[in-house]
């Protein structure tokens, strides 16, 4: 059958076929078009960019290590009533002159639970008196600093059991601990489930007061447990100082561009820089503010529980048989073994599971592709 | 640009309705399946590409239409019926004679066409009646030409060797001689 014979067949066949009226079909595309989006010509190439992102995904949860002491999320929780002064938002820059206003937002109620800190006023002066005088060796917040200059965030827990009806009493020992000393109270709760109560408060003490109260903390009750962790800032803070002194240089040589400015267009794309500048100063204050006031003030959780009666605390053991021993020893096992397989292999197996989710993915939008093909 | 746009749709409409008629062997679905695309073509028009690839790009949306359609109705893959195939009347009264003439070879083509799988009916209808090169065909079901080439070969052998196509090819091809 030659190419001419086949024409005619398929022609006629398709002559049988009488043709609609062009009629507007393209009334209901409306008039605007949707704007060039283009895909990705070969499935290879979704193939390759789902691997990458699998492999890169395995490689940041394999190196994936904590980055240094964690710090209490209760205390960070309070940081809008904590004693952080020059706030982002007071850090406006008028347009026509480089001058920082700041410091107007200084909020010195510390909630309901704490006494008022009293406000530093070393701080005061020397944010007050402008951007410039503040240099990576001043602390413009008064913040306790170790005598080499370093700042160290302390966190710690506490847990302490007392005499029946002394949880109260000494709950606010632990308070007037940290009051006595400059601290306060950032939370605290209590609870009274069944005939033993228990109550927890968060303490944020002046650092250089940190060790004091904790050590007189542990002689209020029966120690159950207790940590205690520092974490060294002080590069961070350098860091961040530094980012902010560049960053407020180049806002005020924007500010002086914009001065200069002539017309409307000059104007604006300059004020814009200047905008972006200023956030970006703004929430880098915000996160310097927040990490001073961490290593001006440790986290100190103090969970204050009533003892149990002697008699449930020497329950007796129950006597077991020699099956039930040998079962609880096999569960007990299985779960060390299976917890051992999973520690050692965690990793392993959390990339294993993205790349079997990649493959999915990709055996997935594979069908698909094909299932439009002919 | 509209407008030149959709003269340009318009000069195409006849040979892609029919293309989809070929295809789905529905002119329903057919109708449905060209409006869609176009509609298709008219949404993203700022992506037609310029020059001898429009056409290509066109059947490849045509196509895809036609796919979607079929997969939808659950038809396309339908060998049983060819009801659809023929009863049309033809535009341009032709004589009652050379209607049922071509009536009956129509049917005949459209069974022969029925019984070939999508990737081998596509391509013979986009190579022969749509007048696609086989690059364009490649273009269009997104395959490479050489396997463009491999089935229509293979299509057009198995259309060759259908018995109700026998006697009118013979007749065609003499004809031609």
């Amino acid at each position: 059958m030659n190419d001419t014979t086949l024409e005619a067949l398929l022609h006629s066949a398709a002559s049988s076929y009488d043709v609609p009226a062009f009629s507007r079909v393209l009334e209901e595309a409306g008039e605007t078009a949707v704007p060039v989006r283009r895909r990705l010509g070969h499935p290879r190439l979704v193939a390759a960019g789902l691997l990458l992102v699998a492999a890169v995904g395995g490689a940041a949860v394999w190196s994936g290590h904590g980055s240094g002491t964690s710090v209490s999320g209760s205390g960070l929780a309070t940081t809008g009533s904590l004693p952080v002064h020059g706030s982002a938002g007071g850090d406006k820059v008028p347009a026509a002159a480089p001058v920082v206003k700041g410091l107007s937002g200084q909020s010195t109620n510390y909630g309901t639970n704490g006494p008022a800190v009293p406000a530093p006023d070393t701080a005061l002066r020397a944010a007050a008196a402008g951007p410039g005088l503040q240099t990576d060796s001043t602390d413009a917040l008064g913040t306790s600093v170790a005598p080499d200059g370093a700042k160290v965030v302390h966190t710690g827990t506490l847990t302490l059991t007392v005499a029946k009806g002394q949880v109260s009493a000494v709950l606010t020992q632990v308070t007037g601990l940290a009051t006595g000393v400059g601290g306060y109270v950032s939370s605290s709760t209590t609870a009274e489930s069944g005939s033993t109560p228990s109550g927890t408060v968060v303490l944020r003490v002046p650092a250089h007061a940190y060790d004091t109260v904790l050590t007189q903390a542990r002689t209020l009750g029966t120690v159950v447990s207790t940590t205690s962790s520092g974490k060294d800032v002080t590069a961070e803070a350098a860091d961040q100082q530094a980012r902010l002194t560049a960053l407020k240089a180049s806002r005020d040589q924007f500010l002086t561009i914009l001065a200069k400015a002539k017309t409307i267009g000059e104007t604006l794309a300059v004020q814009q820089r200047v905008d972006d500048a200023q956030t970006s100063i703004g929430q880098l204050q915000g996160e310097i503010n927040v990490l001073s006031n961490q290593a001006s003030y440790g986290t100190l959780t103090v969970s204050v529980t009533q003892k149990l009666p002697a008699a449930i605390a020497a329950k007796p053991v129950h006597r077991e048989s020699g099956l039930h021993k040998a079962w609880q020893a096999a569960v007990t096992g299985f779960v060390t073994g299976v917890e051992a397989l999973l520690s050692r292999s965690g990793r392993g197996l959390v990339v294993l599971l993205v790349l079997l989710v990649g493959a999915g993915v990709l055996r997935a939008a594979w069908k698909v592709g094909r299932r439009r093909l002919v | 640009m509209d407008d030149v746009l959709e003269q340009w749709l318009e000069e195409w409409y006849a040979t892609a309705y029919r293309t989809a008629c070929l295809v789905l062997r529905d002119p329903v679905a057919a109708e449905d399946a060209v409006q869609e695309a176009f509609l298709r073509v008219w949404r993203f028009r700022d992506s037609i590409p310029a020059g001898d690839g429009r056409k290509a790009w066109l059947y490849r949306v045509v196509v895809n239409a036609c796919m979607s359609r079929g997969r939808v109705e659950g038809r396309y893959r339908s060998r049983t019926t060819d009801l659809d195939f023929g009863p049309e009347p033809v535009s341009g009264a032709p004589q009652p004679d050379e209607l049922a003439e071509r009536s009956e070879l129509s049917t005949l083509v459209g069974l022969a066409l029925a019984d070939l799988p999508d990737n081998l009916r596509v391509p013979l209808v986009l190579r022969f009646y749509a007048g696609l090169t086989e690059r364009e065909i490649a273009t269009a079901i997104q395959r490479r030409p050489g396997t463009v080439k491999s089935r229509l070969h293979e299509g057009r052998r198995r259309l060759a060797l259908d018995p109700r196509l026998a006697g009118w090819v013979s007749e065609l091809e003499g004809a031609v001689q």
